[in-house]
């Protein structure tokens, strides 16, 4: 029997993990968040979103998530056109997606092991599938032993790292994280800095956001700079300036 | 997605817990709503059943005037033989007459004595056929009315209109609350699921970044409606079964004769509660829906 090959049109084609096409997004009242970015991020890079606030930074990853539409452009994760992704497909490119944030977004009211495990549970994962990858994701990021704590019994790095232990627990393609050294002291930043890093070394692909100097000076990974919505800077193993 | 029934058993209870006193206003509205509708059915069923009643043994009576001639006594029950919703008919002629007015009237002296025989009218018992609604028993009341010789006559039809108008309005009035009202617990069954959804706005906004689908997080909160308008049907119907059996035979017994006839059976209650439960899901299920889908977007 002949097998029929695989026709995807070509516009839909894209071989980076994450590209970006003359992407602008503005917000109410013509606020221009983002003008005609461009950009091409390949699977396993390490990319450092900088500039000032109201740059555009947590904007471009927002619109990575598709949890905000731009208002042109096109963008591609995974080497799909998510503009042309329909509404209910979105949970499913999420699962690809892992998010790590300033505020950490832990549930309050649940434990350490709770918390990864709510990423798989709502998911849909198997009980038995939850009860091996939650712990080994814990002993990853170093908190096996804390697997009963609720969040506010941690520290900030601790929630930090149970945050990124949900993100990846999954094991995305893609890890983004705004500004997730934020509330972070300098000592306990590199701690999540060389978790990502190794995150980072099993493939994954990692966006971050960031206003930390001295992180991106250390680590000389790729630089995109925004300002004002515009990238104006694009530079491989690049330092903060 | 497979949704697990434990997960979702288990987030319908905790928003329960969380929104007790919404979950019991959105329950007591709605048990108020499925009441009226329940009450409404009940009395359809109850006077339509009344009517079967009446159907099957209405009688009326034609009074001829005292001085009526004999002939026109004759012409009266021919034209009564002659009339094919009439079954069957007894004359009463002034002694027997007579002998019915003295014992219905046996405790009042002053009107017991006020007639001599001769002086009683005579009259006809007449039964209607079992298909004889209250519009031909009108008809054939009007009719002999108008013949010569005739005093009156009296038919049960305007007591069965009366009693129809009477319910129906009560049914009418009581369906009106009932939308009312329904349509005020759909709206507080919005309200108690968009403050359920706001308490747990971060665990919704967390599922929504992980990859959850919106069923997946919808379906503890339209699960929650349903409870509400379960629990709000089954006290709706515990309302209903004591109107039926608790206020209803005060009612038929001292309500006079407007309650003449009025019956419901056990499997009208239970056909209604069958209703009520379905209203209740709807309704508990609609108002969830609106709200989770509205407010879904984090």
């Amino acid at each position: 029997m002949r097998s029929v090959p695989l026709r995807v049109p070509r516009r839909y084609l894209c071989l980076a993990m994450i590209k970006l096409e003359n992407v602008t997004k503005v917000y109410k009242g013509d606020v221009v968040a983002l003008r005609d970015a461009n950009a091409d991020i390949q699977k396993g890079e390490f990319v450092f979103l900088v500039g000032p606030s109201g740059s555009g930074k947590s904007t471009m990853l927002r619109l990575l998530n598709k949890e905000e539409t731009p208002e042109r452009g096109r963008i591609f994760v995974a080497g799909k056109d998510i503009g042309q992704l329909s509404h209910w497909k979105v949970p499913y490119l999420r699962r690809n997606i892992g998010s790590v944030f300033q505020d950490f977004k832990l549930l309050t009211n649940k434990n350490v092991y709770e918390n990864v495990a709510f990423a798989l549970e709502v998911i849909g994962r198997p009980k038995h599938v939850i009860k091996t990858q939650v712990p080994a994701i814990l002993e990853l990021v170093g908190l096996a032993k804390k697997m009963d704590n609720l969040p506010h019994e941690l520290s900030g790095g601790e929630q930090q790292r149970v945050s990124i232990a949900r993100a990846f627990v999954n094991r995305p393609l893609i890890l983004l994280a705004d500004e997730p050294t934020g509330n972070l002291d300098p000592t306990t930043s590199v701690g999540i800095m060389r978790l990502l890093d190794r995150i980072n070394r099993t493939g994954t692909t990692v966006v971050m956001a960031t206003h930390d100097r001295s992180i991106v000076d250390t680590m000389r990974r790729r630089v995109i700079e925004l300002d004002r919505g515009v990238i104006v800077r694009d530079q491989s193993r690049g330092v903060y300036e | 997605m497979a949704l697990k029934v434990d997960y979702v058993v288990k987030e319908t209870a905790s928003n329960l817990r969380r929104n007790l006193t919404l979950t019991f206003a959105s329950m007591v509205t709605i048990a108020i709503a499925l009441t009226c509708v329940g009450a409404s059915l009940l009395m359809k069923q109850g006077v339509a059943r009344s009517n079967v009643r009446f159907h099957g043994d209405i009688q009326s009576i034609v009074y001829m005037n005292a001085k009526a001639s004999e002939d026109q006594v004759l012409a009266v029950g021919r034209a009564l033989d002659a009339n094919p919703h009439v079954q069957s008919k007894t004359y009463l002629d002034h002694d027997a007459a007579f002998k019915e007015f003295q014992t219905l009237f046996f405790d009042q002296d002053a009107i017991k004595n006020s007639l001599t025989a001769a002086e009683t009218p005579t009259s006809y018992k007449v039964k209607f056929r079992g298909d004889a609604t209250a519009e031909v028993v009108g008809s054939v009341k009007d009719q002999f009315s108008r013949l010569p010789g005739v005093y009156s006559v009296i038919a049960p039809s305007d007591q069965v209109r009366q009693q129809e108008d009477s319910f129906a309005k009560f049914s009418a009035w009581s369906l009106g609350f009932a939308v009312i009202v329904g349509g005020t617990s759909l709206v507080l069954i919005v309200n108690s699921i968009r403050i359920a959804m706001f308490a747990r706005r971060r665990e919704i906004e967390v599922m929504k970044l992980v990859g959850a689908t919106n069923w997946f997080i919808r379906i503890p909160f339209m699960a929650e409606g349903l409870v509400q308008g379960f629990l709000g049907s089954a006290v709706g119907i515990g309302i209903v079964a004591l109107l039926r059996w608790k206020l209803l035979p005060t009612l038929v017994e001292s309500g006079g004769p407007i309650w003449a006839g009025f019956h419901i059976e056990t499997s009208d209650v239970r056909g209604t509660a069958i209703v009520l439960v379905l209203a209740g899901a709807v309704v508990g299920i609609i108002g969830s829906a609106v709200a989770a889908t509205r407010f879904l977007d984090v």
